[in-house]
């Protein structure tokens, strides 16, 4: 049963009037929801199985164990290569029940709660990848929505709109508070921009093709500015709409492509959570909408 | 009249049904159009509602019913994303990685020096019967960790040879063909850039040795 409120009759009764509520919780279909969970619990499978999965690794290097602070709290031990194996299992069982909308509650807090064990245990061991942030926040936020259908196409929920709005804002602040930082712990933004990281990242893990861009430092120091702008822009994603919106997310795409061809930097579990800004509702085939006329 | 209409309308609609709908009692815009929730027909047909007549269950072509939050819902999602922000913020501004998934974003924040040094750890072992160390994959399928793990605790590595023992058993467990290295050697490349371009052969240099057990 479901504890959703009675739905409302009327927009006046269904809106909060505080702008920033109605923004903050949007009334968003739930078969958008429906269809992020495929995106975003499929492609947790994928990342245990590749970018995250050096965990069964792990097992046989406890050493270099190195907990973060909620492992620490939870007093949470070096994973095994047992322990790790059973984790992938039961990350990859439950990531199929919850994309599917097989007991749905049940799957999605099970995989938040292993898929979120098994960051710290590729995480906890020295580097910390800044990709996953916003992949762990998707995670956490979905099962909170609850019951969503595909063919939930005609009703909306906050509880959707409120968990797509917060993956959202995890996207952007990966891109903005990345350039903040480079603020930060540079000194001056002027000296991140006119200094030599691209060089530094190509030389140190760039792809023959891009060998070549190492003899042209003024190009790759206006790749480092136009990169400190479009990071300290990507808020501006949360305002966009319509073709400038597809826009957006298409420019970042773009990105973080041609970063995987030249430093085989992907981003991929930044880059699979701008699904949350698209109307993917438009994805279900009309024969399992509500209505079959969505 | 109002009841009635209602109780009308939820008879008309057989998706407001069933258990995930419970409680159902019509239909509404939400009146709401962010940036990406305008794709569907949001707009309700206050015609579609029946008011007299004997053809009452026929169906609306579209409708939205909209499922508010309350303010205990609301409540708790503002103060729980408003502790992740400030959590993620603090992360920034005291540069800690401690608090993932909302620690600092550094990768790459680091300022370099156009006329510095680029450097690159490496991991290379001696083998029984081999002249020359052979370099190896500094990564997880190699060594059972990757190089950014090592490098963000290289002090420790060089203070502690004795953590390589772990690689140079996972390179055994990993390679079971493969003969066992009597050597881990952690090493570095370093080389020179003037004026962003690199100047010379890259430097190799020693951080520390272990003898495998």
């Amino acid at each position: 049963m479901s504890r959703t409120p009675t739905l409302t009759t009327t927009p006046a009764e269904a809106a909060p009037t505080n702008a920033f509520l109605r923004w903050f919780t949007p009334e968003l279909p739930l078969a958008r929801v429906a269809m992020f969970r495929v995106f975003i619990y499929l492609f947790i499978i994928i990342d245990v199985l590749t970018i995250s999965g050096d965990v069964i690794a792990h097992g046989w290097t406890p050493e270099f164990y190195q907990p973060l602070w909620l492992a620490r709290f939870l007093h949470i031990p070096a994973v095994s290569v047992l322990g790790a194996q059973l984790l992938l299992a039961a990350v990859i069982v439950f990531s199929l029940l919850a994309a599917a909308g097989i007991l749905q509650r049940i799957s999605g807090w099970v995989v938040a709660i292993t898929f979120g064990l098994w960051m710290f245990y590729t995480q906890g061991y020295g580097y910390v990848a800044h990709d996953h942030m916003a992949l762990v926040i998707a995670a956490l936020v979905l099962p909170t929505v609850g019951v969503a259908r595909f063919r939930d196409v005609g009703t909306t929920s906050a509880k959707a709109g409120w968990a797509l709005r917060v993956v959202q804002i995890a996207v952007v602040l990966t891109y903005f508070y990345s350039a903040v930082m480079k603020w930060i712990a540079s000194g001056n933004i002027a000296d991140w921009g006119n200094g030599a990281v691209i060089i530094w990242a190509l030389m140190r893990r760039g792809a023959e093709w891009s060998k070549p861009f190492l003899e042209m430092p003024g190009f790759l120091i206006a790749g480092q500015w136009a990169t400190l702008a479009f990071e300290f822009l990507s808020p501006l994603a949360l305002l966009a709409k319509g073709r400038w919106l597809y826009g957006v997310v298409a420019f970042f795409c773009l990105f973080h492509l041609l970063t995987y061809l030249a430093l085989g930097i992907h981003f991929l579990p930044t880059v699979i959570c701008w699904a949350a800004f698209l109307p993917l509702e438009k994805l279900v085939p009309k024969r399992f909408t509500s209505t079959g006329t969505a | 009249m109002e009841k009635h209409k209602r109780r009308l309308l939820t008879s008309q609609d057989p998706a407001a049904e069933g258990p995930d709908h419970a409680g159902s009692s019509g239909t509404a815009a939400s009146g709401e159009s962010t940036s990406a929730e305008s794709s569907i027909g949001t707009t309700a047909e206050p015609t579609a509602e029946p008011t007299a007549g004997p053809k009452p269950r026929t169906r609306p072509k579209s409708r939205t019913r909209v499922r508010p939050l309350s303010k205990v819902g609301i409540g708790w999602r503002l103060a729980i994303t408003a502790l992740a922000f400030v959590i993620l913020t603090c992360g920034q501004f005291l540069n800690t990685n401690d608090f993932f998934p909302l620690g600092s974003l550094t990768q790459y924040a680091t300022a370099k020096d156009l006329n510095g040094t680029v450097g690159s750890t490496c991991i290379a072992a001696q083998f029984p019967g081999e002249d020359e160390p052979r370099r190896l994959g500094f990564n997880a399928a190699t060594v059972g960790i990757e190089r950014g793990d090592v490098e963000s605790q290289l002090d420790r590595v060089i203070a502690h040879p004795e953590l390589m023992q772990s690689m140079a058993d996972s390179y055994v467990r990993l390679h079971p063909n493969e003969p066992k290295p009597e050597t881990m050697i952690l090493c570095r490349t370093t080389t020179q850039l003037k004026n962003g371009i690199s100047v010379g052969e890259p430097e190799e240099s020693t951080l520390a040795t272990w003898e495998v057990r």
